[in-house]
């Protein structure tokens, strides 16, 4: 029923197992101490408004971070509208949600899935035909160099967009959000041996497909 | 190298894109704000404090009666906030919220701060639990009042909201829809930040979907000279080189692309613009 009601991304339920959930190292809602976290969600969820308002402006800037990751470059005009769109569905899910440490890995999750559709909506429209040279710009930090980086992880996005979306899922926490396995199972709510399974089917056919796509090649395995 | 090996280095290898891509920018503040308050309305507790909010009002205007009527009775009136605690049978921490947080009727146009208040002070318009048990107070004195901050709310649709539809129409794909709502948001909030961003969602429609090519640089024209520095400034400059490209104008083009290139010497479009200008 909340599902429903909040437009809550395929596959995104709220949390009930009683994992701690740190979702990125140095996110602001995971610096928090755990008693407070749990006060703070506790009181929220009982219908404190000005607690419910703490924590989503505790929660805010990582959703609005992780949104910006997945969308990358071209999704960059949609990246606020999927913040957003998860924000709202975290507030309207906090009744629900059981294990309050769990609550800022489950808005990182709403917040990747709402990202990854709102990327296939983008898809069509994306055009990676202006591959770099190989070898150009391998000067550290300077702005060529940061250009093909970008277009690196773009090309990498691209290619997630086109798996199903629970080994897209854990690629994105793990590549872009820069998760580790552990930290991926936490968020996507899975058993650390299932995580495994999706990013190695995953990789796998994303090398399948580098196979058959030069020019994306080029980019992401400059030299092979 | 296994496949989880591989997915580990290239972890560590984008790791630096995918935390720029992720970076705070310039007027991060304001926009979390305004995204926090707007969710922060949607949840369910905001919803309850609204409602008994509006309990309150009313059971104050029943003391208040009551009061008129007591002038003429020998009984002495009672304390308002006894009376409130019953009526409204809400504790006073969440009744005293809604109270101060409803804005006065804005005088002027709104700005882009005023935003988030008005966000706050609206009812979502999708049901949740909380506007349900609304419904089921209809016992209550409490409907009617219910009843009008609802239409208030489709009345007083924010920049915020307005945007929100109108990108949901252009994923949805009615493209039309979409312009008219964006055109609308123009029109009534004419300084907001949604209102600028929403001429860079015009000139990408225009550009990648209407096929209007010439409607498209005007419209990341206006973005840019509303936002020469806004965080979508350069995809701005970006699209108005493509535009002149789709209309075969090569010289306004090359333009546009230098135009990027000494404005935006660091985007992303370093190469496209770079390669387009070797042509």
């Amino acid at each position: 029923m909340l599902a429903k009601s909040i437009d809550m991304p395929p596959g995104v339920h709220a949390p009930r197992h009683g994992r701690s959930d740190p979702p990125q190292a140095r996110s602001s809602a995971s610096s928090t101490q755990p008693d407070e976290m749990v006060g703070l969600v506790e009181r929220a969820k009982s219908g404190d408004r000005a607690a419910v308002g703490a924590l989503i402006r505790l929660i805010a800037p990582d959703v609005l971070s992780a949104a910006r990751r997945v969308m990358g470059v071209r999704g960059r005009a949609d990246a606020d509208d999927v913040a957003q769109e998860s924000l709202i569905a975290l507030s309207r899910a906090l009744p629900s949600i059981q294990e309050p440490m769990a609550v800022s890995g489950y808005a990182i999750r709403i917040t990747v899935r709402n990202a990854m559709r709102a990327r296939r909506r983008l898809a069509r429209t994306v055009d990676m035909d202006f591959a770099p040279e190989p070898g150009s710009g391998q000067g550290e930090g300077d702005p060529e160099s940061n250009a093909v980086a970008l277009r690196r992880a773009e090309a990498l996005s691209v290619l997630l967009d086109e798996l199903p979306s629970d080994q897209a899922e854990a690629l994105f926490l793990r590549i872009a959000l820069g998760q580790d396995l552990a930290t991926v199972a936490q968020t996507a709510d899975a058993p650390i041996n299932t995580i495994r399974s999706r990013v190695r089917l995953g990789m796998a056919a994303v090398r399948r497909k580098l196979a058959k796509r030069p020019h994306l090649r080029r980019l992401l395995e400059p030299e092979s | 190298m296994t496949e989880i090996d591989h997915a580990d280095e290239w972890a560590q290898q984008l790791e630096g894109a995918y935390r720029e891509l992720g970076a705070p920018r310039d007027g991060d503040e304001a926009l979390l704000e305004r995204m926090s308050g707007a969710a922060e309305a949607a949840s369910p507790a905001a919803a309850s404090a609204s409602i008994a909010g509006t309990l309150t009002l009313v059971a104050i205007a029943a003391v208040v009666l009551g009061g008129a009527v007591m002038v003429f009775g020998p009984e002495p009136e009672p304390e308002p906030s006894a009376v409130v605690s019953t009526v409204a049978s809400s504790p006073a921490t969440e009744v005293k919220p809604s109270v101060p947080e409803r804005p006065a009727a804005p005088a002027v146009a709104p700005t882009i701060e005023a935003e988030p208040k008005a966000e706050r002070e609206l009812v979502p318009e999708v049901p949740t639990p909380a506007s349900e048990s609304a419904t089921e107070d209809s016992a209550s004195p409490a409907p009617p009042a219910v009843a009008r901050t609802h239409s208030r709310s489709k009345r007083m649709e924010t920049a915020a909201e307005l945007l929100t539809r109108a990108n949901a129409e252009r994923r949805g794909g009615r493209y039309a829809v979409a312009l008219g709502l964006y055109r609308r948001l123009q029109r009534q909030f004419p300084t907001t930040r949604e209102a600028a961003t929403s001429h860079m969602a015009m000139g990408r429609l225009y550009l990648t979907r209407t096929d209007e090519p010439r409607r498209a640089v005007k419209a990341f024209e206006e973005y840019l000279r509303r936002n020469p520095s806004g965080s979508l400034a350069p995809e701005a400059a970006a699209g108005i080189a493509r535009a002149h490209r789709k209309l075969g104008d090569s010289a306004a083009e090359r333009k546009a692309w230098e135009h990027l290139l000494a404005r935006f010497p660091d985007s992303v479009y370093l190469q496209e613009a770079t390669r387009a200008l070797e042509r």
